[in-house]
This record gives C-alpha cells, structure tokens and sequence, in this order.
C-alpha cells in the first residue's frame, strides 16, 4: 500500500488551507484517495493553523495525520510548534524567507529551504507562495503528480493561473534540486 | 406620481376564512379589500377585491394571508411575474410512501467538505426550505443551501437567531415542504424549545448539530461529541427523538438523506449529530444514480393528529390546500383542539408520540460492525471517533488482541438491545468518546459486562493512539 502523510501549517491567511484543497483536488484526479482535515481557530487571521493530508491507495480510515511524510511550515510559529513532533524520517520544506531554521533538532536531519514567496514574487504574484510549496511537495511523493497539480492550478482566471503554475514548477524545481533526484 | 404599473389582484374565496381572520384587510396600505359581503355555504364571510386599482403592488397581503388566498401578479409587465420559485407552493394531496428519485448530483465520485455534502444530501432529499443562522462549524451547510435552493425552486432564509430558525422549519414543514435547519451547540441549546413543539406537534423536518468543543462557546473551530445527551434530552417533558451520527463525508450526505425519510416517515425532527471533524473533512464520496425517497402522507380533511394506532403515524394535511389547521403544543385531540385537562387524551397522546418510534427501532436502528467474529472484547464508537477507533483496533489485532468494533450510526433512540447482546458475548466494552462520558453511560445501562470509557476533551479528533494504548493495555484506566 502507498501512502503519505502530508502535514501543512502557517498561519491564517497564508493559503494553507487553500494549498490543501488543490494537493487533494489533484491526487483525487490522479486516482488516489485523499483526505483533508483542517484545523483552524476562531480567528480569521494571524493564528496558527493546520492542514493534514492523507493521500493513499486504500480506503483512509483515520484521517488525522500520525507520522507525517512530509512536513511544510509556512511561518516561523508553524516551524516551531511542530518541528519538535516529528522524526527524522520527515522531510520538511520550509520558506526561507519566513523561517529560520533550528538545527539542533535532532528530527531536521532532512530539512530544506524552498523560497516560496521569492519565488511567488517573481512569477508576479507574491501571494502563490503556497502554490510553490505545493511544486516542493510534488517532488517529495510520487504519490502528489506534477501535471495533476498544473491541471487544477490552470483552471483559474488566466492570469492568477499563470503565476500559479509558474511559482509551482519553481518550487518543485528548487526542491528536486535539494532532494538530489 | 404616475403609475407605470399596474396589479392584478385575485382572492380565492374558497380558501379564505373571512371574519375569523381579515389579516389582510387591516394589512392593506390602500383599502384594497374589504371585509365581505356574501356568506358562503360554510358559513363563512370571505373579504372581497374592493379597490384593484389602487393596489401597488407591496405584496403584503399575498405574503401574511395564512390560506394563500390572496395572488398578487404585476400584470403591466407580463414577463415579470414573480416566478414560481421562491413563492409558496400549495401541496397537492398525495398518499405518501416511498418513491425513487433521480437525485440532484452528477452520480459518480465527488470530492468536497462534509457539510457541503450534508447540504447536497438534503436537497436529493427533497428539501425545499432552508432556515438558519450561521455558526462555525455548521456555517458551510448554510452557504450552500443559500446557493443551492433558488437554483432548485426551493426558499433560503437567513433569520435573526436559531430559535426563530427551527420556528420557520416547522412553519414550512406544515406547508407541505420538507424543511432544514443546520447550527452548532449554542444555537442547538436555542432550539430546543422549538425541538419539542415539532415533536409535539408531529412536525417532520430535519436539524442538523455539527458540535463543536463545549460547554457555551467553547471552542468554535474544534470537534466534540457533547451534544449526545442534549439531543434527546434538551427539550422538556421527554420525548422520543431520532438522532443519526455520521462518521465520514459518505454518510454527511447519506445519513442527510435518511434523516429526511425518518422525518417523513414518523413524523419527528430527526437530528444528524456530525461534528466539527465530518463536517470540514474533506473526502471524496460516492453518488449513486437514484435516491429512495420517504413522503409523508398529505390528506386534505383528514384529522392531522388523528389515528387509532397505539403506534400510528397520522397523515399530514398542510396549509396551502384549503385547510383550516388548528396546530398547538398544548395537549390536543386529533383536530389539534386543546385538551389541556384531560388525562386520558394526555397520556394517549404522549404514549403514542413515543410508541410510534419505540415500536419501529428495526426500521430506524442503524450500526456495523467489525472484526466481531473471535472478539472478546468490543470497541463501541460513533461519528468522527469512530475512525479513530477502527484504526486502533486494526493494530491491536496486528498485536493479537481478540477486539471487535461496533460503530453506532443511529444513537437515538438507543440501541440497548444490540449493546446488551454483544456485552454478554463479550469480557469487556470499551466507549471511545470525545466527552466525559455519555454513550459509555448508556452502554453500561444496557450491558452486564464491565464498561470502560476512553475519554478525551482537548478540542482534537480522538487521538488513535490513546485507544490503541488502551486496547493494548488490556486494563481497566481511564484516559486523562
């Protein structure tokens, strides 16, 4: 059985919870079964927030996230809260333009910094950082397609679409670089 | 200033009750209509259309006439009628049962939230009326009907509070349509009153509790089943109720659906008790081509209240179809007339309204199970811990644990027997909640067998773990 685990977090108003929906959207037309189960406070904005993924083969019956595969921390507090908890089989991406990163962690054995709102920034569109962490995710499963993610990023209004599947392509880029594959 | 449109006003005399009423009459801005003058056969005095010309169209009295009496049509612009969606419809007369329906969703897979698909599952269901006052986590039920009933001939409205909501569901529902409502645990505790006036009344309609981490407002975003024991219990004087907990975005739309029925079919409010985990799960389930379909029974004439049956679900006449019904929550004959002070109409009354559900628990218990074949102990869960739950037992088995699940789908009323039987079957029951214990209170009620509860209240789902701990563990401890 394949399955990953994919945990998410930042803060409110960053994407994550949207960045979750189109990772799902995207396995689910690739075939997979995927879960999402969003966690958020009362806030609209500014609190510490969180999205677990299960993406797997077979029926998923808890939904929650236990071990993540794969760790993706948008801010320095979602970095913080959730480093400690994980071991060092995670693969975490982090922005480096938010976090910076704790190395005596002894689960940051596979960390890598991805530059996702550079990189949102660049492709004209500050606000697709998330959808960079998204190409960074992509190259760390093989159970997230590539081409399933720019199928549902180009469904949006031309232009916001563009830039999505711009910062995307870079961030997975960026991030097979760093996986060495 | 000049006119440039101009109204047709028409009063249907067979359906106004005249004197008794004159609402609008005295509703009229203009004088349009007028107390009567013919008195009919019935004996009663209908108004009359006085002064057309000076209507202006305000729709007053086409909106307050009890009897739908009154049509109001703009008849400068022919096109500009106001269309039959989002007007009262009268219910036509039908002898109710079951019916296959082609449903509203593309069949096939979908993927989206759980409260999205509770909204979806209610209008395959037939739901035509929607009244609500958003609250986090139920709000999304609320978004959607808002877009889906007008594209559906169906009315959405936003009121001012919950208690005004479950007033306007019942209010629909005695129009013939089947009417929802959808809040968490503080709206929930406002409309308990009008809870127990639908169940008194006999009033089918559906409310849905999405809860949410308790007492008061608690945690607004976060799951917990605290809600277990208000749902039979919140509203005074006891009644029976029916109460369905969902545990994946699948049964959000299925268990929607089955609400509607039960509803139809016993003439109840039936309660779907998701919680914050189900209803913003997001998950893709699966749409079949057809729905079953329960309709209640439409009966112009026949008393609405009305039956010999020890355990009878009288048919339903509804406002809209020439009827004059008298609806109370007092103590009432089979006309609705009040008999306050009768004790035999009373205890009639209140042992039917209870009979017609407690004689009927095969067709309305619901539950699974799993692994229970070898199982010498069994897990007991409902909704969204339920998931926890399987997982957990999945790896005690994998460590060679003898455990079986039983997953409650129903939860009121409540299965006791089912319980009674699999706890002399097994050494130990163990009830996963995330509450200080409700369901594990009924199960041990029911159940001669030692009873364990695995409690969690920090606002998460059930955390897998801690079952397995305890599965594992093999003794009797209580969770922190």
């Amino acid at each position: 059985m394949q399955k990953a685990e994919v945990l998410l977090a930042g803060l409110g108003g960053q994407g994550v919870q949207l960045a979750s929906d189109i990772l799902a959207e995207a396995c689910t037309l690739a075939g997979r079964r995927v879960s999402v189960l969003p966690s958020y406070g009362a806030e609209a904005r500014g609190t510490l927030i969180r999205a677990e993924l299960v993406i797997s083969d077979e029926e998923i019956i808890y939904p929650g996230v236990l071990e993540p595969d794969i760790f993706v921390g948008f801010s320095q507090e979602a970095y913080d809260y959730f480093l400690p908890a994980l071991t060092g089989d995670t693969a975490v991406f982090y922005d480096s333009a938010s976090v910076t990163p704790s190395a005596s962690e002894p689960s940051a054995a596979k960390q890598y910094p991805i530059a996702a709102m550079e990189v949102a920034a660049n492709a004209g569109n500050p606000k697709a950082a998330n959808m960079a962490m998204l190409g960074a995710v992509a190259a760390a499963s093989e159970l997230v397609p590539k081409d399933a993610l720019e199928k549902v990023l180009s469904r949006g209004p031309k232009e916001r679409a563009k830039t999505s599947v711009m910062a995307m392509g870079k961030g997975y880029e960026l991030a097979m670089q760093q996986l060495g594959t | 200033m000049p006119r440039n449109k101009t109204f047709a006003v028409t009063l249907d005399q067979d359906l106004c009750k005249g004197s008794d009423c004159y609402i609008c009459v005295n509703a009229c801005p203009k004088g349009v209509l007028a107390e009567g003058e013919r008195i009919t056969s019935k004996g009663l005095r209908p108004a009359q259309v006085k002064d057309p010309d000076a209507c202006t169209g305000c729709r007053i009295c086409e909106t307050l006439c009890p009897d739908l009496a009154i049509t109001i049509s703009d008849t400068s612009q022919a096109a500009t009628t106001v269309p039959a969606v989002g007007r009262r419809q009268p219910a036509s007369p039908s002898s109710g049962g079951w019916t296959t329906s082609p449903g509203a969703l593309k069949p096939g897979p979908h993927y989206m939230m759980g409260d999205d698909a509770c909204a979806e599952g209610a209008i395959a269901a037939g739901c035509a009326f929607y009244a609500g006052y958003p609250i986090t986590p139920a709000s999304e039920i609320m978004l959607r009907m808002a877009t889906r009933l007008p594209e559906t001939g169906g009315v959405f409205v936003q009121m001012e509070d919950e208690i005004a909501s479950m007033a306007a569901v019942i209010g629909a529902s005695w129009s013939g349509l089947k009417g929802m409502t959808a809040t968490a645990g503080p709206g929930f505790s406002l409309m308990m009153e009008n809870i127990g006036y639908a169940c008194m009344t006999e009033t089918p309609c559906v409310v849905v509790d999405i809860q949410r981490a308790g007492p008061s407002t608690g945690q607004a975003s976060r799951p917990a089943s605290g809600d277990i024991m208000q749902a039979k219990w919140g509203t005074h004087g006891g009644v029976e109720i029916i109460a369905l907990v969902p545990w994946s975005v699948q049964e959000m739309y299925d268990l929607t659906i089955r609400a509607f029925n039960l509803s139809e079919r016993f003439r109840v409010p039936v309660i779907l008790l998701g919680d914050a985990i189900v209803g913003h799960l997001r998950e893709s389930f699966h749409v079949e081509e057809t729905v079953e379909l329960f309709d209640r029974a439409k009966v112009p004439g026949a008393p609405p209240f009305g039956t010999e049956e020890e355990a009878g679900v009288p048919p339903m006449p509804a406002f809209g179809q020439g009827e004059r019904l008298l609806i109370t929550g007092s103590t009432h004959n089979e006309f609705g007339i009040r008999k306050t002070a009768d004790p035999e109409v009373q205890q009639r009354l209140v042992r039917r309204l209870s009979r017609k559900i407690v004689a009927h628990l095969d067709e309305i218990t619901d539950y699974e199970l799993y692994y229970e074949d070898d199982a010498q102990r069994m897990v007991i869960a409902y909704g969204s811990t339920a998931r926890s739950a399987l997982w957990a037992v999945k790896r005690a088995r994998d460590h060679g644990e003898k455990v079986g699940m039983l997953r409650l789908k129903s939860i009121w009323p409540f299965p006791g027997e089912v319980i009674r039987q699999w706890g002399d079957a097994c050494q130990e029951l163990i009830v996963p909640e995330t509450n200080l214990g409700q369901v594990s209170q009924l199960v041990q009620q029911h159940a001669t067998t030692p009873v364990s509860l695995v409690s969690q209240t920090n606002g998460e789902i059930m955390d897998p773990r801690r079952v397995t701990d305890f599965l594992l563990d093999g003794r009797t401890k209580l969770a922190s």
